[in-house]
């Protein structure tokens, strides 16, 4: 249905919004990435089927739940976004009583059917069991997870139906475009950008309203905007979960951009291997064309702006903004020296708004509450709140969104529920390949754009990878700079070369071969890679290195000088033994691939070092603790 | 506009890179994947410079001279000993990736380098990588025979897919510009072989003294773009000069 005025949008909204206030109850299937892979889409499909056949009223389009009804409305089931908790998924999440349901199974269904959805009974085995006090916990506003998060760019995502225009504008959506186009000049959309404070999230912190401003003094006559959904950091989701689960807010939000600059192009640049968020993207942007909130003469207002979608062929430095716009144009992913900046020569060299999409999504709501609503949260130099994706040995793993300068501590502890296995804590890697690792002592750190960079490691767009005592700082230097080699364009000498001379004076470390002089080489080698590298990808690809080096020094030297890797990871520098904890049970002796354990019943056995390769199946199978890595 | 490098004053043109200036006053920077006929690219990073500006006290930043722009009031240095010192490194690099390369052999021991201080992981690789010959055969030639391919550590150059460079005249352009000389254009007879793009051309010869000219397909390649009939194309140069001259001196003009 084409909305031919922003007065037939208000119109739609409103009866949209009553079809929604009459709704009985809510029930929402994640169906983001990690849930559908765990079966989400079924769940979806059975508790829709079996409610309907047990003789509940139930609706999946939200127009529908509208119309003459009894008292009590129909329930909504709908799909959505990542809910964020992937820790516990697949996802059922059910309001207005706060209901969540983790590991769901489709042979649950019948239970939460006739249990929950008839009888209003809550099952207490579905929900989330909070492992640091071992309590069952009901709903979002009882999880620690939830409950210390303030949510901006991941407001919507798993609440609404990302495939239904119709549930973006009963949560408010297209407001801020309204508000735009009918009540604001561009500039005022500028002023508004930049008095909120909102930095670019995908990694540098560059003030957006400052880059639209310069976008816009630039000469030309044509301008482009950019989402950049190319996020590639291992281990980071942020913008894939946003895209997927908020696709229309993505939309809006580069169309009230493009109003802001006066460009009529835009561009999103995606993953190829993010299917699930260009089919999401697709789908929006078709829907939103066909409602006449795209393309020609958006609500009547004379305002024309589309959007293309570009797919990345699996290069981390397509999400260098340089080379994304060159593979946009159809050339080799390589950057280019930004001496002129792409806000003046961009895209087909001309001036071009970059942003990532977690950035996008920020200003519909700065749009609609206002400049000083966004800059009330945050520090003083980072506004906002920023989400993250944190992983790694941590107990809740999943999306979070906290307010700027929340401390690294709060993030891990609170929210993350704390370390796996109640293992100490050792060092957090925030921000990717190009951030770094940050030990214990800088956990009450607060998390924004210049403390992270002042530590040695950096915001990035949102990565936050935990680490415990097992893991080996050597070894994880190495893991990122092996990425980076892979992922270095090649184009120029310190990245390509420097990185390759990084990794092989790494691993001849790890492999217990590590020279006096190598602390030394490596730290020149960063030096000039960093000093020297043509994009932002070499610059900051010594940082891990240099971070770890930095905190964890002593590890390196244990490996050098001792031959000692102190976290029992790397290969050559361990040894297995069988302790006095070893009743007899003979697991160990089936699982060691290589006989290199042998021992009768109830007997302590023996480990044979020379034939032992290492590979820690006898420890991963004991129960008794009785082999110790030293 | 004015601009000083290592403390001498001197005039550039708007739209002049860093490298041109310096250049055009004898002042030396070292390059490697810099060609005066083709688009600057700034990957080989050997000419990098020191720039300060007047109005910024304290700032200072390492910058390619080959794609830097000239600006009014800019203060350049060109062999600070930081700037010398990530030169050194970069080509001690180089030495490590082309350790029997004639060319980084001696450019390296023009910098006092006379073995890497880094791993030799595949002792018989000559190029750099510079992509001066792609640009050559895509921006002056208009043959795009070749090109990059693959990623960091795994980049090369080369034909697509590895096969036979199709749209390859035979030109040599390539092997002219190529600063690590490591193209090697064979022509024995009638005949020449470029090994590397995995090609084999029939050579023409001057329909005067019998020397081969160019390729056929490189002579038909120019057929197709200007005016000129065999007994220009089909002409070695020598001969050319040969003609002309002897018709200039009888008939006053060419």
């Amino acid at each position: 249905m084409r909305l031919g005025s922003v007065k037939e949008l208000e119109k739609r909204r409103k009866s949209l919004r009553k079809a929604r206030d009459g709704v009985r109850r809510r029930i929402i299937v994640c169906a983001g990435t990690g849930c559908v892979a765990g079966g989400s889409l079924d769940i979806y499909a059975a508790l829709v089927e079996q409610s309907r056949e047990s003789g509940l009223d139930v609706e999946v389009e939200l127009e529908a739940c509208g119309g003459k009804r009894g008292k009590t409305g129909p329930d909504y089931m709908s799909a959505s976004g990542c809910h964020g908790f992937c820790q516990v998924g697949p996802l059922v999440h059910i309001t207005p009583d706060d209901i969540l349901y983790c590991h769901v199974k489709t042979a649950d269904v019948p239970k939460i059917v006739d249990e929950t959805l008839k009888k209003g009974k809550v099952i207490e085995k579905l929900l989330y069991k909070d492992p640091t006090d071992d309590e069952r916990k009901q709903g979002r506003e009882d999880i620690t997870f939830y409950n210390r998060q303030q949510r901006v760019a991941l407001e919507s995502c798993g609440v609404i139906d990302p495939e239904s225009l119709d549930d973006y504008l009963a949560h408010g959506g297209y407001q801020a475009l309204v508000k735009s186009l009918t009540e604001m000049q561009p500039d005022d959309v500028i002023d508004a950008v930049e008095k909120s404070g909102l930095r670019g999230r995908g990694g540098g912190g560059f003030p957006a309203g400052r880059k639209w401003r310069s976008c816009l003094a630039a000469p030309g006559d044509v301008r482009y905007v950019i989402c950049n959904g190319d996020e590639g950091d291992p281990g980071a989701f942020m913008d894939r979960s946003i895209m997927e689960g908020d696709p229309f807010k993505v939309v809006e939000g580069m169309t009230i951009g493009a109003y802001a600059l006066r460009s009529s192009s835009g561009y999103i640049y995606v993953r190829h291997e993010y299917p699930l968020a260009v089919q999401r993207l697709e789908k929006a942007i078709a829907i939103a064309r066909g409602a006449g909130l795209l393309g020609e003469d958006i609500l009547g207002t004379g305002f024309s702006f589309d959007i293309k979608i570009n797919r990345g062929g699996g290069a981390f430095v397509c999400g260098e903004s340089s080379a994304l716009m060159r593979s946009v144009a159809g050339y080799m992913g390589e950057p280019r020296p930004k001496y002129i900046h792409s806000t003046e020569k961009g895209l087909f060299d001309q001036p071009t708004v970059l942003n990532n999409v977690e950035t996008w999504v920020c200003v519909p709501p700065i749009i609609d509450r206002g400049a000083a609503w966004f800059a009330a949260m945050g520090t003083e130099k980072s506004k906002g709140t920023k989400a993250f994706s944190l992983v790694g040995k941590v107990n809740n793993t999943g999306l979070v969104e906290v307010p700027m300068g929340i401390s690294l501590r709060e993030i891990i502890f609170d929210i993350g529920g704390g370390i796996l296995d109640g293992r100490e804590f050792k060092a957090v890697q925030t921000g990717g390949p190009s951030g770094g690792c940050l030990p214990a002592d800088r956990l009450d750190l607060p998390v924004d754009f210049d403390s992270l960079t002042e530590a040695g490691s950096m915001m990035g767009s949102g990565g936050m990878i935990v680490m415990d005592d097992r893991n080996c700082m050597v070894d994880v230097a190495d893991y990122f700079i092996k990425f980076l080699i892979q992922e270095s364009c090649g184009k120029c000498v310190p990245c390509r070369e420097g990185l390759v001379q990084m990794h092989a004076i790494l691993e001849r470390i790890i492999q217990g071969e590590g020279r006096p002089d190598d602390i030394g080489k490596l730290e020149h080698l960063a030096d000039a890679v960093e000093a020297a590298s043509l994009c932002a990808l070499g610059k900051t690809a010594v940082n891990p290195v240099r971070s770890t080096l930095k905190f964890f020094r002593d590890e390196y030297e244990a490996h050098i000088k001792d031959k000692r890797c102190p976290a029992g990871v790397c290969k050559a520098l361990i040894t297995y033994r069988i302790n006095d904890n070893c009743n007899g049970c003979t697991l160990c002796v089936k699982a060691c691939p290589v006989g290199a354990i042998t021992g009768k019943k109830k007997q302590k056995h023996v480990l044979d070092t020379d034939k032992c390769t290492r590979c820690g199946a006898c420890e991963a199978i004991c129960n008794q603790n009785a082999i110790s890595v030293e | 506009m004015q601009l000083t490098i290592d403390d001498k004053q001197v005039t550039a043109e708007q739209g002049q890179t860093l490298l041109e200036v310096a250049r055009a006053h004898d002042i030396p920077i070292p390059t490697l994947c810099y060609h005066e006929s083709l688009e600057a690219r700034g990957s080989c990073r050997l000419c990098l410079v020191e720039i300060r500006k007047p109005k910024w006290p304290g700032w200072k930043r390492l910058v390619a001279s080959c794609v830097y722009p000239a600006e009014e009031g800019l203060e350049v240095r060109t062999a600070t000993e930081e700037i010398v010192g990530i030169r050194k490194t970069l080509i001690d690099l180089l030495l490590a990736r082309c350790p029997k390369n004639p060319e980084i052999v001696e450019l390296a021991r023009a910098y006092g380098i006379e073995q890497t201080s880094y791993a030799v992981l595949d002792a018989t690789r000559q190029c750099i990588l510079c992509g001066q010959c792609v640009r050559v055969c895509e921006d002056i030639i208009g043959a795009s025979a070749i090109g990059m391919y693959g990623r960091g550590a795994g980049k090369k150059v080369g034909p697509a897919y590895g096969k036979a460079a199709e749209t390859c005249i035979g030109c040599g352009a390539c092997a002219f510009v190529c600063p690590t000389r490591c193209i090697q254009v064979i022509d024995e007879g009638l005949t020449r072989r470029i090994p590397r793009w995995n090609v084999e051309f029939e050579l023409v010869p001057c329909r005067i003294c019998g020397k081969p000219v160019s390729t056929r397909k490189h002579i038909d390649f120019v057929r197709g773009r200007v005016s000129a009939g065999p007994e220009v194309l089909e002409t070695c140069s020598d001969c050319l000069r040969a003609y002309y001259g002897a018709k200039v001196a009888a008939e006053g003009h060419m």
